[in-house]
């Protein structure tokens, strides 16, 4: 493997590490709500709510705004950075999921631009301080991957591990599953990563498409829980 | 990362006064004309945010509460970013701010602060815990720019030896300081506003005789 390709994996390990401080802790993507309303119980009820939400969410809208912001990342296009984030934006018709996606890209922008250096990221930096870009994390994700030498496979696979770990760690911490069972439901995943990497790459902006009406509403109902544990 | 407004935080365990001590020392700043804003770290709900709210000492605008999915120290410490953002934001709206306290939400002795989030942080304890705390060596007690020793009032009514506190804390901070404060009368107080005008503000002390 030559140093290139070393330093492209290390940084995919780099990003996908839930070590990567981006405040992805504290949410929980409606999980919390769906346990404390007895609807997700079982570590079978999180791996039906993680394919779910990787085939008719995520996979199907953030990850295709991702890969869109990627191409124009990968060129220097701005513009198609911003159609992605502007789309993506329009789309996400919770409003606590559009906050917390901006706070989670613009956690992502800062702590990139403070371990990596490249004059895109400081163009990204200014357009955020001017509130021209939404900062959602997938583009930011998109946006920031070929800067760290990431190809657009590469990318989306760090960005749904990533995902994907963050929710079973939440999942663990309200108390639905066990560390182990969680290490089994990631793998178990496989399939579906690979699916939704197959489908996004082909599609365009304005293909993007979700349909997860009860998780739609557990995100919406989190802000009235009486206790929260996350953010979101 | 570009600091600008010094950033105090505030840990320490469940129960031991972090929130009672900024109950205090934020109308004792404001006095001297410092101009404050806190950022919280609430577990479950907003109440520690909503309890300083509520004292009206600050503009509700400058109290912010920060969710942290459970992990109170990953919070201040491996993954401060929604910290960082909130005293971001808070620097923006206010650019006059001369001061932001952290309030980490409750946690054991072990818990630090990263100093990519914070300036120096205070590290608060209580008697009622127990005399043994400073013998447990515990990182935050240890580590912290500052012990806050607090509720020394009661150390009679929970059996807790105040002498020994006083003889075995300073051994193990290692020459750090200390204070001991009771914050229903105000006593140690003056100790702790003059560590943040000296170490945070760079301000020189006029000691009273």
């Amino acid at each position: 493997m030559s140093q290139s390709q070393i330093a492209q994996q290390l940084a995919m390990m780099q990003l996908s590490d839930s070590f990567f401080p981006t405040g992805s802790f504290t949410l929980s993507h409606g999980i919390e709500t769906l346990v404390q309303t007895g609807k997700i119980q079982s570590g079978q009820d999180v791996k039906k709510f993680l394919q779910l939400l990787l085939l008719n969410k995520v996979g199907v809208s953030d990850v295709v705004a991702l890969l869109h912001s990627h191409r124009g990342s990968q060129e220097g296009n701005l513009t198609a950075v911003k159609q992605a984030d502007c789309q993506l934006f329009a789309q996400t018709a919770i409003a606590l999921l559009r906050e917390t996606q901006s706070k989670s890209g613009r956690a992502l922008l800062m702590m990139t631009s403070s371990t990596w250096s490249d004059k895109r990221l400081d163009v990204l930096n200014r357009e955020a301080t001017r509130g021209e870009i939404h900062c959602l994390h997938p583009v930011i994700f998109g946006a920031i991957a070929p800067i760290v030498g990431l190809n657009e496979r590469d990318t989306v696979l760090t960005f749904l591990h990533s995902l994907v770990t963050s929710i079973l760690g939440a999942a663990i911490r309200l108390g639905v599953l066990g560390h182990i069972q969680a290490q089994q439901i990631l793998r178990s995943l496989a399939l579906d990563i690979e699916q939704v990497w197959s489908t996004a790459r082909s599609m365009s902006l304005e293909q993007m498409w979700s349909c997860t009406p009860s998780i739609d509403i557990a995100q919406m109902q989190h802000a009235k829980l009486p206790q929260r544990l996350f953010a979101s | 990362m570009n600091k600008s407004v010094a950033r105090l935080g505030i840990g320490g365990p469940v129960g031991s006064g972090k929130t009672a001590l900024l109950e205090c020392l934020v109308p004792m700043l404001s006095q001297e004309k410092i101009e404050v804003a806190v950022v919280t770290n609430d577990l479950l709900t907003t109440e520690d945010a909503d309890r300083l709210k509520s004292k009206g000492f600050l503009a509700s605008e400058r109290i912010v509460g920060v969710q942290t999915g459970s992990c109170p120290h990953t919070a201040i410490r491996e993954d401060p970013t929604m910290n960082l953002l909130a005293v971001k934001d808070l620097e923006i709206l206010y650019p006059q701010l001369d001061l932001i306290f952290i309030e980490s939400g409750g946690d054991n002795l072990a818990s630090t602060f990263s100093y990519d989030l914070v300036d120096a942080y205070i590290f608060v304890i209580d008697v009622g815990a127990g005399d043994d705390i400073p013998r447990k060596n515990g990182p935050g007690f240890v580590q912290a720019d500052l012990v806050v020793v607090n509720k020394v009032d009661i150390a009679p009514y929970v059996g807790a030896d105040l002498d020994l506190i006083r003889q075995q804390a300073p051994q193990h901070r290692q020459g750090k300081p200390i204070a001991y404060t009771n914050c229903k009368t105000g006593e140690g107080l003056d100790q702790v506003k003059n560590f943040i005008l000296k170490t945070l503000l760079f301000e020189s002390i006029t000691l009273s005789s």
